[in-house]
C-alpha cells in the first residue's frame, strides 16, 4: 500500500475553558490520543454521538484545528510544520463540506463567485466554462452561477458546497456530518454523489457523522468515537453485523431498519 | 429603479406635508400665542388681536395649515400697506421676531450645523469602527477591554455632562481649545477646524459607543461565520477572509451611519448649546423660548425631510450591500 492521505498518530485536543478566581482551567479534552490512516482512495467513516470529538478530529486534517500534541501527516506532509502558505497549498488537495450549506456558502455571493473564489484563492484563473462543467459535475445545471444561495434548496446548495470542494481537483474530501442538515428525501441524493465522486476520481474520503446507517453504506472502514477516543475500528460490514463495543451496539440498534438506497 | 426612486419621493413628499401638518396642529393649535410674546410689555386686547391679525395667528389650525402649504410653492405675504412682508416662495413661514423669513434663517444657519455634522460624522467613524474591529480581532485584549468601557462610558454619560467637562477641561484649565465661537471654513481652514474639535469630540465621543458595539458584535459573527471558515478551509488566505468579513459588518453600520448623519443635520440642540454655536439646534432652541413657533415648525420639517432623505439613501445602498435586499 502506498503512503496514506492521512496519518494521524497518537493526536489529542485539550480546549480551554473559561477559568475564574480560584478554579484551576482544567480544560476540556476532545480529542484523546487517536491514531487513524485513510489510504489513497479509500472512505473512512467516523461515527460517534454528538460531543465525542469527531468534528475536532477532522477538522484537524486540514489544519483548521491545531493538536495540542501528536502529529497528523496530510498528504505526506506534517501539518504542524506547515508556514501559512504551506497549509494554503494543503487545503487546495483538501476540501472540506460542512453540515449546513447555508451557513457555509456566503449569503451575499453569488454561486459563481463561491466557486470561482477558490481559483483566486490559489491564484489560478477560471472560464465559464470551467465553473459550469464543475456544477454539471454535481448533477447542476448552469443557471445555477448566477443564484445566490437564499434562492436554491438545501440539497441544491449542498450539491454547491460539494462543487466548490471539487474545484481544482482535491485528493481528499473532509465531509462533516454533510447530509444532517438536508431532508431525508434529499440525503441520499448527496450521499450517492459522493460515493461516485469516490468510485469514479478516486478521491479519499473522511466522512463523519452520527449516523451509521450513512456511514455503513458509503464508506469502506468505520471508526467509532466515543468521548475523545476511537474505541472500534474496522470494514463497515463487519462493524454493522457485530459490534464489538458497547457505544457501536448502541449507535447499531438506534439505526432504523429500512436501509438508504445503495 | 428610476420608477422605484420616484415613488419613494411621492411617498416622502406625503409623509412631510402629514408632518407639517402634526407640527402645525401641535404648536399653532397650543395655548401659547405667538403675538402675545411680539406684542410687547403692556398689551391691551385691542393690539394684541391686530397683532395676532397680522401674523395670522388667529385663524384656525387648519387655514394656517393650508396657508403654509400654498407658501410653499408661491410664497406668503403678511399684512399689507407698509407693514406687508413677503416671504417668498418656498416660504416657511415667517420669524416675527428676527424680522427674517425662516427659510433665511435656516441657510445661515446650515454652516455651522453641517461642519459640526461633518466633523463628528468622520470621527465617530474612525475611532467607533476602528475600536470596534480591533476590540473583535483580539476579543478580551486591552484594546477590547479598553474600548467596551469606553463604550459603555459614552452611553451611559449625558452629552451636556462630556461637553460641560470638555469646555472647562480643554477650554479653562488647560487653554488648550477655544470653549466658544465659529470661523466659517471659506475665512479659515484651521480657525474652523481649531474651534470645532471640542464638539467634535463631544458628539462622536457619544455616537462612537454605539458604533463600537455594532462593529464589534458585527465582526465577532463574521470571523466566526461557517461561510468564512469554509473559504479558509478551501485555501483563501487571511486578507482575502478579511475582506469579505467587512462586507457583513458595513451592513449594520451603513444604516446607523445614515441615519446618525440626518440626525446630526438636523441640529444638535445641546452640543450647540454648550459651545455657542449658533446653529440649527441654537436656532430651534430660541424659537421654542421666544414662542416663535414659525421657526420650529420650519427646523422641524426640515430635519423631517434630511431624515426621509437619509432613509432613502439607505435603501438604496442596502440591496448594493447585500443582494439578500431586494426591492419587491
Amino acid at each position: 500500500m502506498s503512503e496514506p492521505i492521512l496519518e494521524m498518530t497518537n493526536v489529542s485536543k485539550r480546549y480551554r475553558t473559561a477559568g475564574g478566581f480560584g478554579r484551576r482551567r482544567k480544560g476540556f479534552l476532545a480529542v484523546d490520543g487517536v491514531s487513524l490512516r485513510i489510504g489513497r482512495g479509500e472512505a473512512l467513516g467516523l461515527v460517534g454521538e454528538s460531543g465525542s470529538g469527531k468534528s475536532t478530529l477532522a477538522r484537524m486534517a486540514n489544519g483548521l484545528v491545531v493538536p495540542t500534541s501528536g502529529t497528523v501527516r496530510t498528504d505526506g506532509q506534517d501539518v504542524a510544520c506547515l508556514s501559512r502558505r504551506g497549509l494554503r497549498r494543503l487545503r487546495r488537495n483538501v476540501a472540506m463540506v460542512f453540515q449546513d450549506p447555508l451557513a457555509s456558502l456566503n449569503p451575499r455571493q453569488t454561486v459563481r463567485q463561491t466557486l470561482a473564489n477558490v481559483f483566486h484563492a490559489h491564484g489560478e484563473a477560471t472560464s465559464t466554462a470551467e465553473l459550469v462543467a464543475l456544477l454539471e459535475s454535481v448533477g447542476l445545471d448552469a443557471d445555477y452561477l448566477g443564484r445566490y444561495p437564499h434562492e436554491a434548496s438545501g440539497g441544491q446548495l449542498q450539491r454547491v458546497a460539494v462543487a466548490r470542494a471539487l474545484a481544482l481537483k482535491p485528493d481528499l474530501i473532509i465531509a462533516d456530518e454533510p447530509t444532517s442538515a438536508l431532508d431525508v428525501s434529499v440525503r441520499a441524493q448527496i450521499l450517492n454523489l459522493l460515493a461516485d465522486l469516490q468510485r469514479d476520481q478516486g478521491i479519499s474520503f473522511l466522512h463523519v457523522s452520527h449516523d451509521l446507517a450513512v456511514i455503513r453504506l458509503y464508506s469502506d472502514r468505520v471508526a467509532v468515537m466515543q468521548r475523545g477516543r476511537i474505541v472500534e475500528t474496522g470494514p463497515s460490514d463487519e462493524i454493522f453485523r457485530s459490534p464489538q463495543h458497547s457505544c457501536t451496539r448502541a449507535l447499531v440498534e438506534a439505526t432504523p431498519e429500512a436501509e438508504l438506497p445503495a | 429603479m428610476i420608477a422605484y426612486i420616484a415613488r419613494r419621493m411621492v411617498t416622502a413628499v406625503f409623509m412631510l406635508l402629514a408632518i407639517a401638518f402634526v407640527t402645525i396642529t401641535l404648536f399653532f393649535g397650543a395655548s401659547k400665542d405667538p403675538a402675545r410674546a411680539m406684542c410687547g410689555k403692556p398689551c391691551p386686547p385691542e393690539t394684541r388681536a391686530k397683532v395676532s391679525a397680522y401674523m395670522q395667528t388667529d385663524q384656525s389650525v387648519v387655514w394656517q395649515y393650508t396657508e403654509f402649504v400654498k407658501g410653499l410653492f408661491v410664497g406668503r405675504t403678511y399684512g399689507e400697506g407698509a407693514r406687508q412682508v413677503h416671504c417668498h416662495a418656498p416660504c416657511f413661514g415667517y420669524s416675527f421676531p428676527n424680522r427674517s423669513d425662516v427659510t433665511t434663517l435656516i441657510a445661515e444657519r446650515l454652516p455651522v450645523t453641517l461642519s459640526l455634522a461633518f466633523g463628528a460624522a468622520v470621527l465617530c467613524l474612525v475611532v467607533g469602527i476602528g475600536l470596534g474591529a480591533l476590540s473583535a480581532i483580539r476579543k478580551g485584549g486591552i484594546v477590547d477591554r479598553f474600548s467596551t468601557g469606553f463604550a459603555m462610558f459614552g452611553l451611559s454619560v449625558p452629552t451636556f455632562l462630556v461637553g460641560l467637562l470638555v469646555v472647562q477641561v480643554f477650554g479653562f484649565m488647560l487653554n488648550a481649545l477655544p470653549y466658544s465661537g465659529f470661523v466659517s471654513f471659506s475665512e479659515s481652514p484651521t480657525d474652523w477646524a481649531w474651534h470645532l474639535i471640542g464638539p467634535w469630540m463631544v458628539l462622536s465621543f457619544i455616537l462612537a459607543a454605539s458604533y463600537i458595539r455594532v462593529a464589534r458584535t458585527q465582526l465577532l459573527n463574521e470571523l466566526s461565520a461557517d461561510h468564512l471558515v469554509a473559504m479558509t478551509a478551501r485555501g483563501a488566505s487571511t486578507r482575502q477572509v478579511n475582506r469579505h468579513a467587512v462586507r457583513g459588518v458595513m451592513v449594520p453600520v451603513v444604516a446607523m451611519f445614515a441615519l446618525d448623519v440626518t440626525a446630526l443635520l438636523g441640529g444638535s440642540v445641546i452640543a450647540e448649546r454648550v459651545f455657542s454655536l449658533h446653529g440649527l439646534g441654537d436656532l430651534l432652541l430660541s424659537g421654542v423660548n421666544e414662542s416663535d413657533l414659525s421657526i420650529v415648525v420650519g427646523v422641524t420639517l426640515f430635519s423631517a425631510f434630511l431624515i426621509i432623505v437619509g432613509n432613502l439613501i439607505v435603501d438604496l445602498l442596502m440591496p448594493l450591500l447585500d443582494p439578500r435586499i431586494r426591492r419587491a
